[in-house]
């Protein structure tokens, strides 16, 4: 527990001001006064923290950005140019001051580089975790929890429906119906980033050594794993492959392409989708999905009221998701709980919009 | 109870009708009487529990987790069984207290609801909940609640099970399922039997069961004429009738006559 932790924040202590005092949600999205700068801003500001690189949290066009190096490379690859103006790279655990705030980047477990904001001011420490999960994920450093006073954590599977269950198990019944249909091809819904390369590790994990097709949205990410040291094993792209070659083959692609005239180049594909909304069977049913894996990049609800617990923090706020079963969960074990509503942020479910449809994307 | 569970979440997963039905034969063909039975008649809409309803399954299922979370993830995921399937909290200690009780079987679950006696069945609900895994929770919910509302018809059913007959009697179609269902009941053993060919066909029951209507007493028309194929043509006979003098049928009522009897 922390040394702030020992006496309670709050108005009552002048010398202490209450972290809502100085961490504010504007339409930008959350600004830390002291230090003058955003955390995961949705509009282009002059000072970003940026705690990974989906594209709901990171936008371009920051004038300067400070991020983990891990999340700068991604940024890098899928911007382009247009990815700002300077970038800081922060390894995690290293302190830096910006203003009047202690900023520290902590390993959040969710894909590769994403950090949470630990911030401590006047006193109080407070952590935004971005996006989080807690289980294995060999593509990234682990979740580490830092007890602080106000936790500022997301709740995008927020009900106590969504239970994941193990991955090695999922992995399984993908391998499982590859035994039975052999003559098929298999093609999972991915997220470009962080589903697909967890997906490779998973599968070589279960002792899956054949190649493995991508669609072309799916490469360049893949590079850039490996190229951080992610053993992905053999890669070859399913675009340009002859039917021929992708009969019994597993094929991985951006979620929207699995259900559009991409897979037709398939044969007699079974169509399976990894995350963690796959859980309810009629979100999976109305989609059409054949094979639902339940492998998710973020918290479900037990690791969301078991990091309330690790934090210990007597104050929480939930920023996006299903917020409201959270807040009502933390009220009753006497956290004092509120939702932010910050908007701009995602479901893990975006393929319904155009733009991104093709990247595939994921929060 | 794990065999009809797998056969639940197969279907409400599989697109395709010709791969419902697969999956169907497929059941009927490995699973004993009368699980499979009761499989039919669960999916045929033809078991009913009097105690075990909507309400007590949610009002059980707020004595385990809070009413408030319960009420919301309702809101979310919309279907009660699922739900409750979902929500309901695993106690890996259970496990090992009823090492020795195995999880039901769907005759036993069938057999259990209808013999309990009012103010037990919810009791005997919470104890399979415990025992089952998820899909078992949601199939075990799903019958009791009725409407199963995984995308297959009775008439999908009936299908498929006269497509599993037909390995051991070529000549049965779907409407001699339909012409002898009524009179039989779940688990219906003897329908198997006739289908695998032990038994013979069982009676068509009293004549409550569904026959196709004449429109008028054949013998004030004209013979209906035959298609190519040997099937009647509605359209072509009420034709030739309007043209006989007889009677003028309106071109509305031919066409709206040919649809009703292609339906059937």
């Amino acid at each position: 527990m922390s040394a702030a932790h020992q006496s309670n924040p709050g108005q009552s202590n002048p010398g202490r001001p209450h972290p809502d005092r100085w961490i504010k949600v504007l339409p930008e999205g959350l600004y830390v006064e002291p230090g003058g700068f955003y955390i995961d801003p949705v509009r282009p500001v002059e000072r970003a923290v940026v705690t990974h690189g989906h594209s709901d949290h990171a936008r371009p066009g920051n004038r300067h950005v400070l991020a983990t190096p891990g999340t700068l490379a991604i940024m890098r690859q899928r911007m382009g140019a247009g990815v700002g103006g300077s970038l800081q790279p922060l390894e995690y655990g290293e302190g830096l001051t910006i203003g009047d705030v202690r900023v520290r980047l902590v390993p959040a477990g969710h894909v590769l580089g994403s950090a949470q904001v630990v911030l401590e001011h006047a006193g109080s420490r407070v952590v935004v975790s971005g996006d989080y999960k807690r289980r294995l994920d060999r593509t990234c450093a682990p979740f580490e929890p830092v007890p602080c006073d106000v936790f500022v954590t997301e709740a995008t599977f927020g009900l106590p429906v969504f239970r994941h269950p193990p991955d090695l198990g999922e992995v399984g019944k993908l391998l499982h119906s590859m035994a039975l249909f052999p003559e098929r091809s298999h093609v999972v819904g991915v997220y470009a980033l962080g589903k697909c390369q967890r997906l490779i590790t998973l599968l070589r994990a279960a002792g899956y050594d054949r190649p493995i097709w991508l669609h072309g949205a799916l490469e360049p990410l893949c590079r850039l794993y490996s190229d951080w040291g992610v053993e992905l094993g053999e890669l070859r792209p399913a675009t340009v492959a002859a039917k021929e070659d992708l009969k019994g083959a597993l094929v991985l692609a951006p979620p929207a392409a699995v259900a559009d005239r991409w897979a037709r180049r398939l044969a007699d594909p079974v169509v399976a989708m990894a995350s963690g909304w796959m859980r309810v069977r009629q979100r999976a049913r109305q989609r059409g999905v054949e094979l639902p894996l339940v492998i998710s990049d973020h918290a479900d609800w037990d690791e969301l009221c078991q990091t309330l617990e690790d934090v210990g923090a007597p104050e929480v706020w939930v920023t996006h998701g299903r917020e409201e079963a959270l807040v009502h969960y933390a009220t009753s074990r006497g956290i004092r709980a509120r939702a932010l509503a910050l908007i701009g942020f995602e479901d893990e479910d975006l393929e319904g919009e155009p733009e991104k449809a093709g990247e595939g994307e994921a929060s | 109870m794990n065999r009809f569970a797998a056969l639940i979440d197969a279907l409400v997963f599989m697109p395709s009708r010709n791969g419902k039905i697969r999956l169907l034969v497929d059941h009927f063909a490995t699973t004993p009487d009368p699980d499979r039975g009761w499989a039919l008649a669960a999916l045929t809409g033809a078991l009913s529990f009097r105690e075990a309803k909507p309400a007590a399954i949610r009002e059980l299922a707020a004595t385990r987790v809070d009413p408030e979370l319960l009420a919301l993830s309702y809101d979310y995921v919309g279907d009660l069984a699922e739900t409750v399937a979902l929500i309901w909290p695993e106690r890996p200690a259970i496990w090992a207290e009823r090492a020795n009780s195995l999880p039901p079987s769907l005759n036993e679950v069938v057999e259990g609801l209808q013999a309990a006696k009012r103010g037990q069945v919810m009791g005997l609900v919470e104890g399979w909940l415990d025992t089952l895994d998820s899909s078992g929770r949601f199939a075990l919910l799903k019958l009791i609640t009725g409407a199963l509302r995984i995308g297959v018809s009775a008439r999908l059913a009936k299908t498929a099970l006269a497509e599993w007959g037909r390995a051991a009697r070529p000549e049965v179609s779907v409407d001699d399922v339909e012409e002898v269902w009524h009179g039989l009941s779940a688990p219906y053993t003897e329908l198997f039997a006739w289908l695998e060919g032990r038994l013979g066909r069982p009676a068509a029951g009293s004549g409550a069961g569904f026959r196709r209507r004449r429109i008028a007493p054949r013998s004030t028309l004209p013979p209906m004429p035959r298609n190519g194929n040997g099937t009647a043509s509605a359209c072509r006979w009420w034709r030739a009738a309007g043209s006989g003098g007889s009677t003028a049928a309106p071109a509305t009522t031919c066409r709206g006559l040919s649809r009703t009897s292609s339906i059937t």
